[in-house]
This record gives structure tokens, sequence and C-alpha cells, in this order.
């Protein structure tokens, strides 16, 4: 049985409760949200909300995680019978892999729950890291960054994955100009999907541009395969198809079902601009 | 048939791409800088076991969970040393050996209509990431056990 003015709301005006009461609602919102945005498994986005809502006073709360969005009920309970609930209810509309902002969320959820902070620097410190990033002065350089990072990375995979070192050098190439657009079109919130048929289309065109140059040079050390298999490595849901099949088999059938469908759609969608490019490559006379 | 030496001199040269590939992708995926080293390390081991099994027993499927359990596991390790969650020394860590390619010939078969292999790259596909999230699911289970077996042996402190 547990009894609310156990936990440090002693002494407070029923004004003071409610206060307090919708701050752990944000604090535990927002941090399943955060979680979830930034690539954490749902059963951690819903651990992580009900260690908040326990330490927080309300160990009755309850919580639903998935892909899209988080449902929570703060339930409120007084001498063992439960006299309010609290509800909230936030849509999550852009996923991806933040393992800075995860880390940054979990050490904030950690330090609330051992009582290191308090509700109040909390759900700062949750505030500043849902804020979204700037995109002003910065941004093109972070894009120019990101694609260097991307582009050497593939280089490495290509290599890993059996490439020659020119196959590697053309996927590196590809994988920067697909990053430097990645960067350009979240800008414009454009559909994962879309992205990531357009991606795979740039990739195979300068696959074959690169053949037919080859070709034309009277030089043959070239394999589009590889080239291809090289630059898509960042836009591939091989990461999220394992975490699909996690999340199914610890019993979150909803968020695993969600995640598989947005797998296959991206693999499809890639493997599209990849086949379209090569189609039509294929009937100009070249040769794969 | 490689003589020793030339396979060897193979698997560090692949050691060191997969150190580079994993530290490079994992800075995409922006992970804290101090667990960039660590989780690099883990990638290039785990996908040397994968590739050593592969090669010498012909177990495909084996050298994947074996991989993958050695970096759930160190991954669980680290967690606990540097306070960080797991998670983010398991995504870098397993990149190598995701099966993204897998997936992508699968669908590129789809689209080309080539059925048959569409299904047998595809199951194969599914059973390599199976078991992978299978090795994640084990080591978790495991680490969750002895925690709760690490805190129950623990004489309650005064409270």
């Amino acid at each position: 049985m547990i009894i609310i003015d156990e936990y440090n709301i002693d002494g407070k005006g029923s004004a003071d409760r409610g206060e307090y009461a919708s701050r752990i609602l944000e604090i535990a919102l927002l941090s399943g949200i955060l979680v979830l945005e930034s690539g954490g498994e749902t059963y951690r986005a819903e651990e992580t909300v009900n260690r908040i809502c326990g330490a927080g006073g309300f160990p009755e709360s309850e919580v639903i995680a998935q892909p899209t969005g988080v449902f929570l009920s703060l339930v409120r309970c007084d001498a063992g019978a439960c006299r309010e609930t609290l509800t909230a209810v936030e849509r999550i509309k852009k996923r991806s892999i933040d393992l800075l902002k995860l880390e940054r969320t979990n050490s904030a959820a950690r330090k609330f729950v051992s009582g290191e902070a308090d509700d109040i620097e909390t759900l700062e410190t949750l505030r500043i890291l849902s804020r979204p990033p700037d995109k002003s002065a910065s941004g093109k350089l972070r894009s120019l960054r990101s694609g260097g990072i991307a582009a050497l990375s593939i280089f490495f995979f290509t290599l890993l994955y059996s490439g020659s070192a020119l196959d590697a050098v053309i996927a590196a190439a590809a994988g920067f100009v697909v990053q430097l657009l990645a960067s350009l079109l979240s800008r414009a919130d454009i559909y994962n999907f879309m992205l990531s048929l357009l991606g795979g289309a740039v990739i195979a065109l300068f696959a074959v541009a690169a053949d037919t140059i080859c070709l034309r040079l009277g030089f043959t050390g070239l394999n589009i395969d590889r080239v291809i298999v090289g630059g898509i490595i960042p836009l591939l849901p091989g990461l999220a198809m394992t975490n699909a099949i996690r999340d199914t088999m610890t019993g979150d059938l909803v968020s695993g079902t969600a995640r598989f469908a947005e797998v296959l759609l991206t693999a499809v969608a890639i493997a599209g601009g990849v086949g379209a490019v090569l189609t039509l490559y294929i009937m100009l006379g070249g040769k794969v | 048939m490689m003589d020793a030496s030339e396979l060897a001199l193979l698997i560090l040269r692949d050691m060191v791409f997969c150190f580079a590939a994993a530290a490079l992708y994992s800075t995409l995926m922006r992970s804290p800088v101090s667990s960039i080293p660590p989780s690099a390390v883990t990638a290039a081991v785990g996908y040397t076991i994968y590739d050593v099994v592969y090669r010498n027993f012909g177990q495909e499927l084996l050298g994947y969970f074996l991989g993958t359990l050695l970096i759930a596991a160190a991954a669980e390790i680290l967690a606990r040393i540097m306070r960080m969650p797991a998670t983010v020394f398991i995504f870098p860590g397993i990149i190598p050996l995701v099966p993204g390619i897998g997936l992508y010939q699968t669908m590129l078969c789809l689209v080309r209509s080539e059925y048959e292999q569409a299904a047998s790259s595809g199951t194969k596909t599914l059973f390599i990431a199976g078991i992978m999230a299978l090795a994640i699911a084990a080591v978790n289970t495991t680490a969750r056990i002895i925690k709760g077996i690490l805190k129950k042996s623990k004489p309650l402190k005064s409270k």
C-alpha cells in the first residue's frame, strides 16, 4: 500500500500537489518519447517511464509505448485507493538513431530515480534534450562533416565486404552525395520512403556512370554490384530489422510488427531505386 | 588453400577495416565519444569470430550467433563500467554483422521477379536477424538474472 505523502510532497497544499503530479507526468512522458525518438527499444522506454513514475510516487501508473507514440496514465493513490488519474498521449513523428540523446535521457532518468536530481532539474534537462537541433549557421558545415564521415565509413565497409579499392572510392563518393541529399531533404520533411528510393537510385547511377567511364577507358576492375552494396549500407535497415525481432521477442508485439513494416518498406524502396536504374542501364545496352 | 600466416594476415586486415568502419558509423549514430573506441573494438572482434567460425566450420548461423553473443556480452559489461545503456555499445557493435545486404538482395530479387531466389535469400536474412536478436536477448536476460542475484545476496543496508 503506497501513500503519496510518504514521498517528497509532504506538507504541500493540494495546488502544489497537482503541479507536482503534472511535472512528473511531463518528465515520464518526455523521457519515454526521447528514448523512442533516439532509437531505443520499446521495453527500455516503458521501463524508464515506469521507474520515473515509481520514484515520483505514482507506482500504480501504466504506460504503453509504441514506435509511433506513448500513452501514459499517472495514477494518484491516497491511502490505498486510487483517487485521480492524469493521462497524457504524445505522438512520435521522427525516429532516428541518436545514441548521445539516448544516453543523456537515460542518465537524466537515472539521476531522478536515484534522487540525485529533483523533478524541476530533470524536467529542464529533458526539455533541452527534446528541442530540435538548430538548423542555422553550423547546419551546413555539420551536414558536410557527416557526409564525409559516411563516405569514409562506406569506404571501409566496401573493402570489408570484398570490394576493390576502386569500388570503395566510387561507393564512398556516392554515399557522400546521398548523405548530403538526406540532410537537405530532412529539412523539407520528406518521407523516409522517398529518401530511400532516391538514395538507392543515386547510388546505382553513380555505379553505372563509373562503370561506363571505366569501360570507355578500357578498364575492367570495377564491380557494379560491390559499389552499390557498399554505397547503400547507411540506408539499409539491417539494424532496424534485428530490433523489430527483438521487440517481438520481448512481447512488444505491436511495436515489433510496426517496425517490421517499416523495415520491409525501406528495403523495397532502396531495391526499387537501384532496380529502376539498373533496368534502364540494361535497356540502354549496359551489362551488369 | 591458404596457409595459416596468410589467413591470419587476412583476418587482421578485415579487423582493421571493421574497426574503422564501425567507429565511423557510430559517429553517424551520434555515439558518445568515449563509447566509440570500445564499441568499435567489440565490433571488430565480433565480426572476426563470425568470420572464423564461418570459414573454418562452414556454420554461418552459428558464426552470427557467437559473434553477436560476444558483442552483446561485452556491451553489457561496458554498460556497467561506463554507466551508459547497453544499447549504446550494441548498435555500433553489430553493424558489420547485421544482414542489411541480404535484405536488399531479397527485395532486388522481388523487384526483378526472381521469386525463388527472393524466397531463399529472404529466409536466410530472416534467420540471421532472428538469431542475432536471440543472442542479444539471451545476454540481456542473463545480465538481468545476474543483477537480481547480486542484489539479493547483498545484505540490505540501513534503509
